[in-house]
């Protein structure tokens, strides 16, 4: 095992763990403010990943830069789904918000197997197997640029949420929805536009990952649970707990993968999660356990 | 021995100290009234007491016994039941079976724990409305319900969190009735209630409490005269006032 | 157990029928009577975590497979019954069962924690059986064929058809039992009020714990049935999340928390799902999506299911007549 090895996987971890955290942030600021799990998130990230794939093959226009493409289109997928699905459900118990997004879920999944069948597609650009190397440790350029997107997106998500109106708005409904209400802000427009960003945020993740992960319609059910156990490990509703979970989680998937045999790498989300939720439940940030 | 008393207990949020060194005992047959302006503590005493919180300091002794540490489903068995400032129905059960599931508190036999239950309802003047669904009833029906309910669980002592709010002249007295019938069968109640003259009327000794802390203690009609009570609700202007 | 005169009526038409009828059918509509009962029977066990304690398991796929696989590797490996294979399984899923319960419940985390905790484990399970040479990997485990009651493997489809139908009967004498007694009482009082039932005397965690003890165990008994009746079980079609929310999609329909939901639920259901399949063979991925737009109608049109609807139509008609009874006019 030498030490260039782990730095190898730290340096993957990290940027695939920024991939993470644009998608977990996105499922935890749907969860701060309606309060519920949005079991489609994986399924608007594969979307995300076609749109990609096809703006590519039909324009010829690399997946960094159709970003905004992807953005637009699950922006307005999410908003879609709030108005027509989530509405309807909010004031009822607990479990229906869970089963009308899990319904989506299977819809869109096997929408997505009918029209474009379950072949593996993938998004060949010129740089797709350009990399560097930097004293023995290799730094794939297609993961760098995943990684930097999701930097710039999460940062201006921050921007957002910090210095604008509606980011305000979110912030305070997240934390006392009566009360928005009482300042006169409205939370039906808000919830629109925040489950709009969060499925935005989850197809903009499809996207960048395109140049280095394939293509298909199940792709969404395994970032379903990273997604998650990111939330979880972060704490619901906490961005930044979640851009931070996402960071570690890639790390630990990483380094998994060098130290332990096999494809125990695969069960490490789940371990994570597990531990979290003996120990942490409320997530690493914070006080108490329960 | 007094049936339940409470030494010295705290409670902090934060912080914000909800409860402070409160000290009150109650005795076994009497209504005692809890008052306080909003926020003065007696829904967390309420849960402290009932086990949904945990004191951070202070003791909670019922019969002798300490219970300060018990979940409060162990301290329904022990003889507490409360009732909720918010009401909670089961919305999707019938008023009937409401009411049994809190009578199979003591009676794990179905059929058994519906006859009380039944019992209750009479008692209670919802028998009518037995095969109702929780979400159809009114909210004189429901706060009803939630009383029924509890008192169906065969407490000893019945803690009741604003049972009349939101009810017309003729609900309270039928309510503050129902009460007293409740006392008559030998059961404890300590009743948090806002309206004056309810709380005046029907305990037999009232506990004040402001800002986390006991005020006063005493019998109506001392409490009324009391100078730091007054003070607590209307304000010092008023301390000197004629009643 | 009480039985009113009608339902009474009913539940014996109903079982005469039930016993009689394939008798009449070929092989492939009892296959598709199977699959209802099969469904509805894995519904039911569903049903007790789910629909009355309330806590919605997204992964019931986990107990599902466990039992599959006990059975059939202790039957292909060892030699052994997979009567007693079944045993064996339904244990082990009680205990997995118990083990998350005790991971999820201790805090209290209900809801989407645990709805997707079970998820978790479903995937972790299909992982590790994917990678796991003991339990032959993605090559799945092969039944051998036979016919032989002890060996629970047949020739004709016939006494498949009898054992589900038994498993059946079994798990709606069950279900009405737990309606009756007390635990059903609390099942109901933890699902629509935690804090209410508390305050009237209910350990939650305890009775969450026996529900899914309840649950796990009989789910894993239909894992058994599976791998005998298709002959093959592997990591997918035993740990798969389709198989999750084809065990969780017929009570949600039919009428979560009711006795007869699940069943209802996999009438409908079942013959649309094999229908969908055979006619629309070139679409595949159709009847998924048929299914993920009837729960998504279910949840807006109708949350408690179509039991739910019969039972509110019924107290309907029950008000009208006894508005306008035989003494007062009409």
């Amino acid at each position: 095992m030498e030490p260039s090895m782990i730095i190898q996987a730290c340096v993957s971890g990290i940027l695939m763990g920024g991939v993470y955290s644009l998608i977990a942030v996105g499922l935890t600021l749907i969860f701060g403010i309606m309060k519920i799990i949005n079991f489609a998130h994986g399924a608007f990230m594969m979307l995300g990943m076609y749109v990609s794939y096809w703006v590519f093959i039909y324009f010829r226009i690399d997946p960094y830069l159709s970003i905004l493409v992807s953005f637009a289109i699950l922006f307005l997928v999410g908003i879609l789904t709030q108005i027509f699905l989530i509405e309807r459900v909010i004031d009822t118990p607990e479990h229906n918000p869970l089963l009308i997004t899990l319904g989506l879920w299977i819809f869109l999944e096997n929408l997505a197997l009918m029209i474009w069948s379950p072949d593996f597609r993938t998004v060949k650009v010129s740089y797709s197997a350009k990399s560097f190397v930097v004293h023995d440790i290799i730094f794939s350029f297609p993961r760098i640029l995943a990684f930097l997107s999701a930097f710039v997106l999460a940062f201006l998500l921050y921007l957002f949420l910090k210095k604008t109106d509606i980011g305000k708005a979110i912030r305070a409904i997240s934390e006392e929805k009566i009360g928005a209400r009482l300042v006169g802000i409205n939370v039906k427009k808000i919830n629109y536009i925040t489950l709009g960003i969060g499925a935005a945020c989850a197809g903009v993740a499809g996207s960048i990952i395109t140049p280095f992960f394939h293509v298909e319609p199940y792709i969404g059910e395994h970032f379903v649970i990273t997604a998650f156990v990111v939330v979880v490990l972060g704490g619901m509703g906490n961005f930044i707990g979640s851009l931070v979970g996402g960071i570690i989680l890639g790390l630990c998937e990483a380094l998994a993968a060098v130290l332990l045999p096999g494809s125990f790498k695969l069960l490490v989300t789940y371990l994570i999660f597990m531990i979290v939720l003996l120990f942490r439940p409320a997530g690493i940030f914070s006080k108490r356990p329960g | 021995m007094s049936l339940l008393e409470v030494k010295g207990l705290t409670k902090r949020f934060g912080g914000v100290t909800a409860v402070h060194r409160v000290e009150l005992s109650i005795e076994r047959g009497e209504i005692l009234g809890m008052i306080g302006p909003n926020g003065a503590g007696k829904t967390t005493l309420f849960h402290l007491i009932t086990g949904f919180h945990s004191g951070d300091e202070g003791h909670i002794l019922f019969k002798g016994e300490e219970i300060s540490s018990l979940r409060p489903d162990q301290i329904c068995k022990k003889g507490i039941t409360r009732t909720f400032q918010i009401v909670k129905p089961f919305s999707h059960l019938t008023v009937l079976q409401n009411v049994t599931i809190g009578a199979l508190n003591r009676i794990p036999e179905v059929s058994f724990a519906k006859q009380v239950a039944l019992e209750t309802l009479r008692f209670t003047g919802l028998d009518k409305k037995k095969d109702q669904m929780g979400i159809h009833l009114t909210t004189p029906e429901r706060k009803r319900l939630e009383l029924a309910r509890a008192l169906a669980t065969s407490p000893e002592l019945l803690l009741l969190d604003e049972v009349m709010a939101g009810l017309r002249p003729k609900e309270i007295e039928e309510m503050i009735r129902l009460i007293q019938g409740i006392r008559g069968k030998g059961i404890t109640v300590l009743v948090i209630e806002h309206i004056m003259k309810v709380i005046m009327s029907l305990s037999d000794r009232i506990v004040v409490l402001n800002y986390g802390e006991k005020i006063a203690t005493g019998t109506p009609a001392e409490i009324s005269k009391d100078q730091k009570v007054i003070k607590a609700y209307l304000g010092k202007e008023y301390v000197f006032a004629e009643r | 157990m009480n039985f009113g005169g009608r339902s009474l009526a009913f539940s014996i038409l109903g079982l005469l029928v039930s016993i009689l009828i394939p008798l009449f059918l070929d092989a492939y509509y009892l296959h598709i009577l199977i699959t209802i009962l099969f469904w509805g029977y894995l519904g039911s066990c569903w049903n007790i975590l789910g629909g009355y304690a309330g806590q919605f398991s997204f992964g019931h796929a986990a107990f599902f497979g466990v039992g599959a696989y006990a059975s059939s590797l202790l039957f292909v490996d060892a030699g052994i019954s997979p009567w007693i294979g079944m045993l064996a399984g339904a244990v082990l899923a009680l205990v997995l069962g118990l083990f998350i319960g005790y991971l999820c419940f201790r805090y209290g985390l209900k809801g989407p924690y645990f709805a997707l905790s079970m998820l978790a484990c479903a995937q972790m399970l299909q992982i590790i059986a994917v990678n796991w040479k003991a339990v032959k990997g993605a090559l799945g485990v092969l039944i051998p064929l036979g016919d032989s009651f002890l060996n629970f493997t047949f020739k004709n489809r016939l006494p498949y058809y009898y054992i589900i139908l038994a498993m059946m009967i079994g798990i709606l004498i069950l279900t009405k039992w737990i309606q009756e007694k007390r635990l059903g009482y609390y099942f109901f009082a933890i699902r629509e009020d935690e804090d209410a039932a508390k305050a009237l005397g209910i350990n939650i965690q305890k009775y969450k714990m026996m529900a899914m003890a309840l649950s796990a165990f009989t789910t894993a008994m239909g894992g058994t049935f599976y791998a005998q009746y298709y002959y093959y079980i592997d990591p997918s079609l035993s740990f798969g999340g389709s198989v999750s929310i084809d065990i969780l999609l017929r009570p949600i329909v039919g009428g979560p928390g009711t006795v007869f939901g699940p069943l209802v639920g996999s009438l409908l259901l079942s013959p649309l799902s094999e229908i969908t399949r055979s006619l629309f063979r070139q679409y595949s991925g159709l009847h998924q999506m048929i299914f993920g737009s009837i729960l998504i109608a279910t949840v807006i049109f109708l949350p408690r299911g179509i039991m739910g609807l019969v039972q509110d139509i019924g107290l309907q008609i029950r008000r009208k007549v006894k508005k306008v009874g035989p003494h007062e006019p009409a």
